[in-house]
């Protein structure tokens, strides 16, 4: 028998590939300590104990994993790549809405071979080692990117096209009862009703019944770039995105899809009260 | 990541990291930053707007898009030669045996020392720490175990390493059991 002592329980941490990409800053790409020590943790387990915890395992500790493999079992590989499939198809689910079910099905899929394709380099890259930081963002951002894409694509804006209606440009504005910002009615304004969009418990409801009730998504997406994040209808400096500029309208025609958005919202959240 | 040859996907990837909401002040900060994505990055932020108060109504076939997904890595993996091939596993030498063993008892814990250790006990016989290396290359070059380096190093002053053992490993195990049950069971009565 060998003559040396078997040592208790080891305490020793395993070095673990670091990230080799970094921020604007200049600081390294880091991974969450709850991931390191996850991934300290699995490291240890022989690999079947992986496939048993891939559920329960973090997003950064799988693609961890995945890209750590260097030769392995499709057996091994299928689980993990299963598993944070799954994961990527749900959230980029949750940032395709509002499409047609075929093009969403098409940009998550999209997305979906994206993100693999990025785990599965051959030679990192800061997208790359971005899966191990902040998995879920890096899914948001191309799934959020893809519908951007998809809205300047051909068929993305035949929805518009096809919404678009006579009488939109906002002409009839200057003899609308209550312009926008002069309302002096008792009613709720644009911020209570953003605020009653805020509601978490009846969030869902709210913003179904919004949706449902314009008649044109641009004048809805004109209210939340507004209201909801700031945005000005027009703007005098150039390099400033301004409404009018991404919507390619004119200011009196933007205010007048506000106003009627607005109009239509608090009818609808009204009628639910 | 100030510089002017940055890739978009980079930009929207660190805007992620520090932005919680797509706010006109952001964007006018990261419009700023990278003033050659000053569109982009205003459609963008136009989009996350919007698509964080669509409300949740198309629900996709996550199980049939994730198995898409998975043949299509499969293949990838496949033309990287990461994927071992699929069949029966070579039979592996008594001492190895014993080694593949003493690993899965170790559970993650086992090194060459303890390793060593566990294959004399096991065996009953004086083992030879140098052995036990051989078989630890044979084990690993056959993908039947895999090693991790740890921050601590080994009494010759080697860097010590973690063996772990794969799913090959676990069914060499398996067929070395049955195996060994078979002949157990017919040569009961030899001596």
């Amino acid at each position: 028998m060998s003559t040396f002592s078997t040592p208790q329980k080891s305490g020793s941490l395993a070095r673990i590939r670091r990230l080799a990409s970094s921020l604007a800053n200049g600081k390294a790409y880091e991974r969450r300590p709850d991931v390191e020590a996850e991934i300290q943790r699995v490291l240890r387990l022989h690999q079947s104990a992986w496939i048993a915890e891939a559920e329960d395992l973090q997003n950064e500790t799988l693609v961890f994993l995945i890209r750590q493999i260097d030769r392995g079992d499709e057996e091994l590989f299928g689980r993990l790549l299963q598993e944070l499939s799954k994961r990527t198809v749900r959230i980029a689910s949750r940032w395709a809405q509002g499409l047609d079910p075929i093009a969403a099905e098409e940009i998550v899929l999209r997305v979906e071979m994206q993100i693999l394709e990025l785990v599965l380099a051959e030679t990192a890259s800061r997208q790359s080692d971005f899966l191990e930081v902040a998995f879920g963002k890096a899914v948001e951002v191309r799934t959020i990117n893809a519908v951007r894409n998809h809205n300047g694509s051909a068929m993305g804006r035949r929805a518009e096209i096809v919404a678009d209606t006579p009488g939109d440009d906002g002409d009839e504005f200057d003899e609308m009862e209550r312009p926008l910002g002069l309302a002096v009615d008792d009613r709720p304004g644009p911020e209570a009703i953003l605020l009653q969009l805020e509601d978490e418990a009846r969030r869902d409801e709210w913003i179904q019944k919004a949706y449902d009730a314009v008649r044109d998504l641009r004048h809805l997406e004109a209210v939340i770039l507004h209201y909801g994040c700031g945005w000005p209808i027009t703007s005098k400096d150039p390099s400033k995105p301004d409404l009018a500029r991404h919507f390619g309208a004119k200011p009196r025609q933007i205010k007048y899809w506000i106003a009627t958005a607005l109009e239509a919202m608090r009818e609808a959240i009204g009628e639910q009260k | 990541m100030t510089s002017s040859n940055v890739l978009f996907e980079d930009v929207l990837d660190a805007l992620k990291l520090e932005e919680s909401r797509p706010s006109y002040a952001a964007l006018l900060r990261w419009s700023e930053r990278y003033p050659q994505y000053r569109e982009a990055l205003a459609e963008f932020f136009a989009t996350w707007a919007i698509q964080a108060e669509q409300p949740q109504q198309v629900a996709l076939d996550e199980e049939r898009l994730a198995d898409r997904g998975v043949s299509h890595a499969l293949k990838i993996l496949r033309r990287q030669d990461r994927v071992s091939p699929a069949g029966a596993i070579e039979p592996v030498a008594p001492f190895d045996q014993l080694v593949l063993t003493a690993i899965y008892l170790l559970r993650g814990e086992g090194y060459s020392v303890n390793i060593t250790d566990k294959v004399g006990e096991m065996s009953g016989t004086s083992v030879m720490l140098a052995s036990t290396f051989a078989s630890l290359d044979r084990l690993e070059s056959r993908g039947l175990i895999s090693s991790l380096v740890a921050d601590e190093t080994e009494p010759e002053g080697r860097t010590r390493r973690y063996f772990t053992v794969t799913l090959a490993g676990e069914r060499a195990l398996a067929q070395a059991k049955e195996t060994s049950k078979l002949l157990a069971d017919f040569l009961g009565d030899l001596a």
